[in-house]
């Protein structure tokens, strides 16, 4: 304790006063100097990197988990199997909410004037009103009464539109009873949906909309009368038909004679969980189209009673019950937990998948942090080794001089110990005011200088929050007193083994 | 009577130089005394001190010295104590060094400079405050002369320079005062202060609150008026670092003039 208290009075001494303090503020000002720029770099670089883990964790559609599949009827949810989910996910904490929605794939028609026939399917979902996912679609969008469709950049450029066209408000579908309809466009989603979804529509819209008929997975169905032009064999169609009918996972049809006695199809999906009646409708309309490329007249009414679809063996229900909910997504707001939550549903019998991208951004995240805290090491490595050189030869100046008056003293009975620990002592000094001057114009500049500048335009990250891990903190504050040692340990050296001095001469 | 040092046949030489600085010298120094150590310039007068006061760094080439201090158990063997602490620490409690050319911190303040053996003893400024103070007073020509410079860093004019020098070297009431030139370029005023603290110091009449016991002086230097006067035991240093008669003279024994003769002698020839 005595010996602290006499390092600090020769320390502030040797420091502060006439004839030292240049020396003095110039360390002060390199240590200060190298202290800004490292914690000033590092502190934006976690900071931001904490902004874009916000970003991600702010995002439902990154922090999510898909439960069951779409093509797999076994893993959608009726009612029992969501009651058992219930019970499962409350053992399971880190989910915090979890909501059941629907697959569709429904027939969009192109964006064209005038209007046009042709349409193109494109598969998106449903969702419910609590969704974190609403908050999303519904950012920027004007608060409606009447319920539409949201839709991503893409599908709007495969329905055609192109850019610098007037957006467009509504668009048209066709409904599972194949008539086209209108339906307002709520919002465009200012990035893409995962598992190829083009669209996401309200459950009320889903009602409104498809559920008059619902849209279920047929295995089989029967079509209206035959266009009289149509050939009476199969392989009397043209091969490109007979090709589109296996491209749609159709088997060939059988002719069977209805009440009226009219040729139908009955026609049977190799698809073992069927097709959506909506999408039989969608085939089926382009058979039409095809047979009238190659010359075989359609009449509008043979194509309207054609296309009176019936649903012979629907799969799980009969025609009249409505369509089990296709999958699950469970929000999990702590993105590392993800994997645990994966492996628990998983262990519990469910079919999990996580959005590959979620996992993807999380990577690319960490990777472009580390490779710029590398690009900001060289930097602060460059500056430190300048600075080390600049201080060195400093107290390379100042050695002999130092030398002389510890002679001195240590001939006045200052023990050589004490004469190092001196110079350490000082160079600890300085590190320790000035890294803590570095660290208060540090904290404020990343704060609120440049790091607004970097996320002005984002309302709910005002200025990044100047993150430095602690670890990293102490790491980079020890480097810096290491570096503020070094440069006087050859100084401290020399103090050590300089012998006391004999003849003091003037 | 008790003696303080006994230096047994040392000698030894700068590194490097062929020629011996002190040769077989081997006399004891009693404790008390007031020892003036005379001899021409460069005949080994301050190496002597050098060698007393624990600055000699280099080994001794032959012979030892042995310390009889207060703190110490019988008497210190200067061969035997190679570690730099030990040295030092006898250095700041036991010794007091008035060097040839006072040298004061110009990054210090006038009290700060006479209090370094106080501070590096670890006493507080308000502990060694007063002491300064009141050694300032004692050694002003003219009322508020020192003591006014006391905070200040200086400049001071040369005859203050070696009273502040001298300061430091009995601010710590040391056992023994290695004193080398003390009145050399001195005006009679500052040497006459010289002279009084000196005494004063080794009366223990200096710090008044220390316990006495017995303070000894050695003095290199050539005023032998002054030294005639101040001590009371006198070596002479011959050419090739011997002692005049290997012994130390009580000033019963020898004479001024006869002390005059013998270093006019020296310098002679």
């Amino acid at each position: 304790m005595q010996s602290a208290r006499i390092i600090l009075w020769f320390v502030v001494r040797n420091l502060f006063r006439p004839g030292r303090i240049a020396a003095t503020v110039i360390s002060s000002l390199a240590i200060m100097l190298l202290t800004l720029i490292a914690l000033l770099g590092l502190g934006v670089l976690y900071g931001h990197r904490e902004v874009e883990r916000a970003r991600l964790e702010r995002d439902p559609l990154t922090q999510c988990l898909w439960l069951g599949h779409p093509a797999y009827r076994e893993s959608w949810f009726t009612e029992e199997r969501l009651a058992k989910l219930a019970e499962v996910l409350k053992t399971i904490p880190a989910v915090k909410e979890w909501y059941p929605c629907r697959e569709l794939r429904l027939d969009w028609f192109l964006l064209r004037e005038p209007p046009s026939d042709d349409s193109l399917s494109l598969p998106g979902r449903t969702f419910l009103p609590e969704d974190p996912i609403a908050q999303v679609v519904r950012k920027g969008a004007t608060e409606s009464a009447e319920p539409g469709v949201y839709i991503t950049p893409e599908f709007l450029t495969t329905l055609g539109h192109k850019e610098g066209d007037p957006l467009p408000t509504e668009v048209l579908f066709r409904d599972s009873v194949g008539n086209p309809r209108k339906t307002k466009i709520c919002g465009i989603l200012d990035r893409e949906l995962p598992w190829q979804h083009r669209f996401l529509v309200e459950e009320r819209w889903f009602a409104e909309h498809l559920q008059g008929r619902p849209d279920v997975q047929a295995i089989r169905i029967q079509t209206g009368p035959l266009p009289s032009q149509w050939p009476r064999e199969w392989e009397e169609f043209p091969e490109i038909v007979r090709t589109a009918f296996d491209q749609y996972g159709m088997l060939p049809p059988v002719w069977v004679e209805d009440e009226a006695e009219r040729f139908v199809w009955d026609i049977r999906s190799w698809s073992h969980g069927g097709i959506l009646l909506s999408q039989w409708f969608v085939c089926l309309e382009q058979v039409v189209r095809q047979m009238e490329g190659q010359g075989y007249s359609v009449t509008p009414p043979e194509k309207e009673q054609f296309l009176q679809i019936e649903a012979l063996e629907a799969v799980g229900a009969d025609s009249e019950e409505t369509v089990p909910y296709h999958f699950v997504v469970l929000y999990v707001p702590e993105l590392g937990r993800l994997k645990e939550v994966k492996a628990e549903l998983e262990r519990a019998g469910f079919i999990v998948r996580d959005p590959a991208h979620t996992i993807h951004r999380l990577d690319e995240l960490g990777k472009r942090t580390a490779t710029l805290s590398r690009v900001l090491g060289g930097i602060l490595g460059l500056l430190g080794t300048s600075l080390f050189a600049m201080l060195a030869s400093l107290q390379a100046m100042r050695t002999e001089v130092r030398r002389q008056e510890i002679a001195l003293l240590k001939a006045l009975g200052m023990s050589s110990s004490l004469a190092a620990a001196v110079l350490l002592g000082e160079a600890t000094f300085v590190w320790a005011y000035s890294s803590g001057i570095g660290w208060g114009i540090a904290w404020p500049l990343g704060r609120f200088v440049i790091g607004p500048s970097l996320v002005a335009n984002e309302p709910e990250f005002a200025g990044i929050s100047f993150v430095i891990p602690v670890p990293t903190l102490i790491t980079v504050m020890l480097l810096i007193l290491l570096l503020s040692l070094t440069t006087v340990l050859s100084a401290a050296w020399k103090a050590f083994v300089t012998p006391p001095m004999r003849h003091v001469t003037a | 009577m008790a003696v303080v040092f006994h230096i047994d046949n040392i000698t030894c030489r700068y590194p490097g130089s062929g020629v011996p600085v002190l040769s077989g010298i081997q006399v004891e120094i009693p404790a008390g005394a007031r020892v003036g150590i005379l001899g021409r310039s460069g005949v080994g007068k301050s190496t002597l001190l050098s060698v007393l006061g624990l600055l000699w760094e280099g080994d001794l080439e032959e012979g030892t010295v042995r310390y009889y201090g207060a703190g110490c158990d019988g008497f210190v063997d200067y061969r035997a104590i190679s570690d730099a602490g030990k040295r030092a620490k006898i250095r700041l409690y036991d010794f007091g060094f008035l060097f040839q050319s006072s040298h004061l911190f110009s990054h210090l303040t006038c009290a700060e400079n006479i209090a370094l053996p106080l501070l590096l003893r670890g006493w507080s400024r308000s502990r060694w405050w007063p002491r300064v103070e009141r050694l300032l007073s004692l050694v002003e020509h003219t009322p508020g002369e020192l003591v006014g410079l006391a905070e200040r860093f200086g400049p001071y004019s040369g005859g203050q320079t070696r009273r502040l020098a001298l300061l430091r070297a009995v601010c710590h009431n040391p056992r023994v005062l290695l004193a080398d030139e003390p009145f050399s370029n001195l005006d009679s005023a500052s040497m006459r202060a010289v002279f009084r603290i000196l005494e004063a110091w080794h009366e223990n009449r200096l710090h008044p609150e220390d316990p006495p016991e017995a303070r000894t002086l050695i003095i290199a230097g050539h005023d032998l008026e002054y030294l005639w006067e101040l001590c009371d035991h006198f070596l002479v240093v011959r050419q090739g670092g011997k002692i005049f008669g290997d012994r130390i003279f009580r000033k019963e024994e020898i004479t001024f003039e006869r002390l005059s003769q013998l270093i006019h002698a020296e310098e002679s020839g």
